[in-house]
């Protein structure tokens, strides 16, 4: 009997290709796991070694032996239990850095975490980044622990490295010992995270750093007053976070400053950062969370920023009138600023409103009715009177002509709109094509749960009066993982044939005259419905039957990510993740 | 007289793989192969066959596909050009992926060399060195001795 030969499976192809093809393979792993092919065959022996990119941030042994030095507790256990392994496994991680460094000829990417740090340590993280400044690496992300009160001071070599392009640098000082040239050319990109510098030394950063774009501050030791000027003509970005307002005074002053952000993420306080960039006259993204900002400030921004597109304003108590006039702004996002009353704007470009906050402000609006890409309005605190169902339904009225409109509430009674309520105002929502109600209360809290599982008829009732010509709804818990989708399907107007007059002085067909279909989308499927079902079904004034369809509908869009994205109209903060996102929003709400 | 307006002008291309199967092209997909591209800049008559002397057309069929895919600039979202990618990896065996690795490179399409490098890490990315050994065939000729040795190198590589 012949054999048959599997020409496809059996050959070792992997180990035949050419080595650079096997470096950009194994770039994208951790080097720990570049390293470990180091032991598949001879062939494999030192293709690691060849690897321009490094990446140690994530490559410790074992990871219950990665001690941060900020969780002493965990520390003092971990070294009882584990001590001299622990010692052990940095050692011959830092001897196999020691070699590491020798092999390497040329880097284009480096990441290092050190996990401990002693003076005795110092000269060999010195001698490690000396190597790789010496492969002209280009971007360069440093982190190393503090210890017993420990600092390492950043060499000289790092800030008098040419080829630098982006560098990170976290936890560790920098001096004046820690420059040796007078340019980085070629820096765009900087961050500083936990790092220790004071006045001085940030001024002669900004001096040496000519063509930076980009600077994020996350947290910093030992420096007041950030202050920057025309030292660093290129820069268009400025991102701080800060847990503890260390910082006193931001004041910028700069032609290029495209974006600036500043969120404080730490507990309120009653202390404030005072900043001021209202000398950058090309600015065109503000973002300020947690500052100490009333109405003059404001209108003084606005005057002084007249191209500015993007504003967003969040956990600003002081702000209680505000009035917004602005050709050029596209976006406006106010979010739990607790004192505000009332919002008067005059922007004839707005693209987006989203307004997030315990109470129903009043909002006015010049010019022709807002006809927006999107809005989101969210109110927590529902008082449920007759008086502030009827300013909630003045408030989303304003978005009458926007097609895509979210509600957010705390919980489901704050969106069954009373009848008498209902019959002293129009459907506020008449344009609304794409209608979004999320309620925020979780399910452990609320026996409520079920009952959104079973969406209750007479929320969908009122739903379906404040945006009757909606052609889907989406009703969402993300906290509890609910999210049902329901799809619209009317009959066409005839033309000339006469609105069915509901409402009087609106020209539309309203819901009750015009639906055909219903289709329901919920991802679990495992609800009943039938009542829902039935009150579809018998809901035509006419008589006529509405097909109702259940499906089981797709994995969740996690729309709050979007709409987080929307809130903060920049991309989420890098140093958050979307998940920390949404514990900050979760904890304000 | 309309509708003949529409119909987009752009050029076709004609490619020849290493064992002599034509493909027409659209000039826009082709061009996405910096190779090509080159090429095509120092042609006299840009209807004669291009050779991509070292594909098979086997292969080159699949690279024009993805070119195909990637040259379009329909309604696809960037989430659905992802999804699309990821079927079109998975859906090749070691020995596929091994030539389109070749010929993306050759050829000079990153955004496929990008896919497939990246499909290739993903299938080394948590495996042992004994299971990497055994999904690619590699043939372990270290003694045992030897490999202890390497091992004892590069202990905080090894260790779980």
């Amino acid at each position: 009997m012949e054999k048959k030969i599997d020409l496809g499976m059996s050959y070792d192809r992997i180990t035949d290709l050419p080595e650079p093809l096997k470096h950009h393979i194994l770039s994208f792993l951790p080097t720990k796991y570049a390293v470990q092919t180091s032991i598949l065959s001879s062939s494999w022996r030192m293709v690691w070694a060849g690897l321009r990119t490094l990446d140690f941030s994530d490559t410790y042994p074992n990871k219950s032996l990665i001690v941060e030095e900020s969780s002493c507790y965990h520390r003092d256990i971990a070294l009882k239990t584990n001590g001299e392994t622990i010692v052990r496994m940095r050692e011959d991680f830092y001897n196999f850095l020691d070699r590491a460094f020798g092999l390497v000829m040329e880097l284009e990417e480096l990441k290092l975490y050190v996990p401990n740090f002693g003076p005795e340590l110092g000269y060999r993280v010195d001698h490690w980044l000396a190597c790789a400044v010496g492969c002209s690496v280009k971007y360069l992300k440093f982190k190393i622990a503090k210890w017993e009160g420990f600092r390492y001071i950043l060499p000289g070599c790092v800030l008098g490295a040419n080829s630098i392009v982006k560098l990170e640098l976290n936890n560790c000082e920098l001096n004046l010992s820690s420059f040796m040239c007078t340019q980085l050319p070629s820096l765009r990109e900087l961050w500083f995270d936990d790092v220790f510098l004071d006045e001085v030394v940030m001024k002669i950063i900004f001096g040496i750093c000519i063509n930076l774009e980009s600077f994020y501050l996350r947290n910093c030791r030992g420096l007041t007053r950030l202050e920057i000027s025309n030292l660093t003509p290129k820069l268009q970005m400025v991102d701080v976070v800060l847990q503890e307002v260390d910082l006193e005074v931001i004041k910028i002053s700069l032609p290029s400053l495209l974006d600036f952000s500043y969120w404080y993420d730490g507990c309120l306080s009653q202390q404030f950062c005072e900043i001021d960039v209202s000398g950058c006259k090309n600015l065109e993204s503000l973002y300020l969370n947690c500052v100490q900002l009333d109405d003059h400030d404001l209108s003084f921004y606005l005057e002084n920023l007249p191209v500015l597109k993007q504003l967003c304003l969040t956990n600003c108590p002081y702000l209680e009138y505000v009035e917004i006039s602005s050709e050029r702004l596209a976006h406006l996002a106010i979010d739990s600023c607790r004192g505000l009353v009332k919002v008067k704007i005059h922007t004839p470009n707005l693209k987006s409103f989203t307004y997030w906050g315990e109470n129903v402000i009043s909002l006015v609006s010049k010019g022709p009715a807002l006809k927006l890409e999107y809005a989101i309005v969210g109110v927590t605190g529902g008082f449920q009177t007759e008086k502030w169902y009827l300013g909630l339904v003045k408030l989303i009225a304003k978005f009458s002509h926007t097609e895509d409109f979210s509600l957010r509430l705390a919980t489901i009674q704050d969106a069954v709109i009373p009848e008498n309520v209902r019959l002293k105002s129009l459907p506020p929502l008449y344009g609304v094509k794409e209608m979004m109600v999320e309620i925020r209360v979780s399910a452990i809290h609320d026996y409520n749960f079920t009952r959104l599982k079973h969406t209750p008829v007479d929320l969908v009732k009122c739903l379906m009066w404040l945006a009757p010509c909606s052609e889907t709804l989406r009703i969402c818990n993300f906290d509890d993982g609910i999210e049902k989708l329901f799809k619209f399907t009317y009959e066409k107007p005839l033309k000339g044939k006469k609105k069915c007059g509901c409402w009087n002085s609106l020209a539309i067909n309203c819901w009750r005259h015009s639906l055909t279909n219903v289709s329901l989308e919920y991802e679990k499927g495992d609800e009943d419905d039938t009542q829902l079902a039935e009150f579809f079904r018998n809901a035509r004034i006419d008589g006529k039957m509405v097909d109702f369809v259940k499906t089981t509908g797709p994995e969740m869009k996690y729309r709050w990510i979007q709409s987080l994205k929307l809130l903060g109209l920049v991309e989420p903060k890098p140093a958050l993740s979307c998940e920390e996102l949404r514990l900050v929003h979760t904890v304000q709400f | 007289m309309a509708s003949t307006s529409t119909s987009t002008l752009s050029r076709k291309l004609i490619l020849k793989s290493s064992d002599g199967e034509k493909f027409e092209v659209d000039e826009n997909v082709a061009m996405q192969s910096q190779t090509i591209k080159h090429m095509i800049e120092d042609l006299d008559d840009i209807n004669s066959p291009i050779p991509v002397s070292i594909v098979t057309g086997t292969i080159l069929s699949k690279v024009i596909e993805y070119c195909k895919k990637h040259a379009t600039e329909d309604s696809d979202s960037d989430e659905q050009l992802k999804q699309w990618d990821k079927e079109y990896a998975n859906n090749m065996d070691l020995n596929t992926l091994y030539y389109l690795l070749l010929a993306a490179n050759y050829m000079e399409i990153k955004g496929l060399l990008e896919l497939i490098t990246q499909c290739v890490a993903d299938m080394i990315k948590g495996k042992s060195p004994e299971e990497i050994r055994a999904h690619f065939n590699i043939k372990n000729d270290f003694t045992p001795q030897e490999e202890a040795n390497i091992r004892n190198e590069n202990p905080w590589a090894f260790e779980n």
